[in-house]
């Protein structure tokens, strides 16, 4: 298996947000665009500042084909969360306020069922087609991926900035 | 994945420090198994330190698992450590409540076995043979039923149980 970054992305934002709704907008992009979801850790701490909240979510994957899959890692901290109040249509409603960064990273991993590795000749086979006849496809996919990140970072953002005129 | 013998997901891990309901956790756990059909739970190791002024310390190891077919056999593994553990009493919406406070940990790791019945281990003569048999039978009949059923089925019960241990937590996010 081997295994290329594309790109990597982070986002910071302070200010009145909803941890759970934020979530959502990942489980939604994950299930919109056919990917996988795995939360490979969760802790959530109190502190005497608010509460902490890490999550990563790991991997986050779509298989192209039986040769390539792509692969997310989606780690988000939240810091500095209490709870406020705040007037929306003369309703309070209960939210949340707080730091939060989103790391992302992107990857393509490149024949993951690790069936040219067997023999040393089938891994001079599978340079060659991977650098010959395979990368097309894989310049593709690459595509695709960075498709796919463009549009989690704008839900994220437009999810974010949208919170902020709730104040 | 390839449909190998053993397979599993990754590690995952629930980390939790404030305010919960140790008894709530558990019974979560506990009907979690048995909704599910999970045939075999056993508490493989359970330690309890006598509190200290900083709490109580727990340390549990529960190992489950379930015969979905005659070839295919979940498992679930549990370690859970609790440390600083005592009994508060909060005030939430207005109501009075005990509830316990301190540092919750929980390992989640999964285990998909096939051929749990080691019927195609084979025996003398006939050894390679059936061993080849099942290999073929593994890598090219069943492959797309075990990594596109079997283990997505596999996932979605340890993620299931993620979930409910993060409600009964009371997690910000789930």
């Amino acid at each position: 298996m081997e295994r290329d970054v594309i790109t990597s992305k982070k986002i910071n934002f302070a200010g009145v947000f909803d941890p759970q709704g934020l979530y959502d907008v990942m489980k939604s992009w994950a299930s919109d665009k056919g990917y996988a979801f795995v939360e490979l850790s969760h802790s959530e701490s109190l502190k005497s500042e608010g509460k902490f909240i890490e999550v990563i979510l790991y991997p986050v994957f779509k298989n192209f084909s039986d040769y390539a899959k792509g692969v997310f890692k989606i780690h988000v901290q939240m810091k500095k969360v209490k709870d406020i109040t705040v007037k929306q249509d003369d309703k309070k409603l209960k939210m949340k306020e707080g730091t939060v960064t989103i790391s992302i990273i992107v990857f393509i991993e490149t024949d993951y069922e690790a069936r040219w590795e067997s023999k040393p000749i089938f891994y001079v086979l599978r340079t060659i087609a991977h650098k010959y006849f395979l990368s097309p496809f894989i310049d593709r996919n690459e595509t695709v991926l960075r498709k796919d990140l463009a549009l989690l970072e704008s839900n994220i953002k437009s999810f974010l900035n949208l919170q902020k005129f709730r104040k | 994945m390839v449909a190998d013998k053993k397979g599993g997901l990754p590690k995952f891990t629930i980390k939790h420090r404030g305010f919960f309901t140790f008894n709530e956790v558990m019974d979560t756990i506990k009907s979690f198994f048995a909704d599910n059909f999970y045939d075999s739970v056993k508490y493989e190791g359970y330690k309890y330190k006598i509190p200290s002024p900083a709490g109580a310390e727990y340390e549990i190891i529960i190992d489950a698992s379930k015969k979905v077919n005659e070839y295919v056999k979940f498992g679930i593994r549990l370690f859970l450590r609790v440390f600083d553990m005592r009994e508060v009493e909060i005030v939430q919406d207005g109501k009075k409540i005990t509830t316990n406070e301190g540092k919750f940990h929980l390992e989640i790791t999964s285990s998909r076995e096939l051929d749990w019945q080691k019927r195609f281990e084979g025996y003398g003569v006939f050894q390679p043979f059936i061993s080849w048999l099942d290999e073929f039978f593994r890598k090219n009949i069943l492959k797309y039923k075990v990594d596109d059923y079997w283990d997505d089925k596999h996932a979605a019960d340890v993620i299931g149980l993620t979930k409910a241990v993060q409600n009964a937590l009371g997690q910000e996010v789930v």
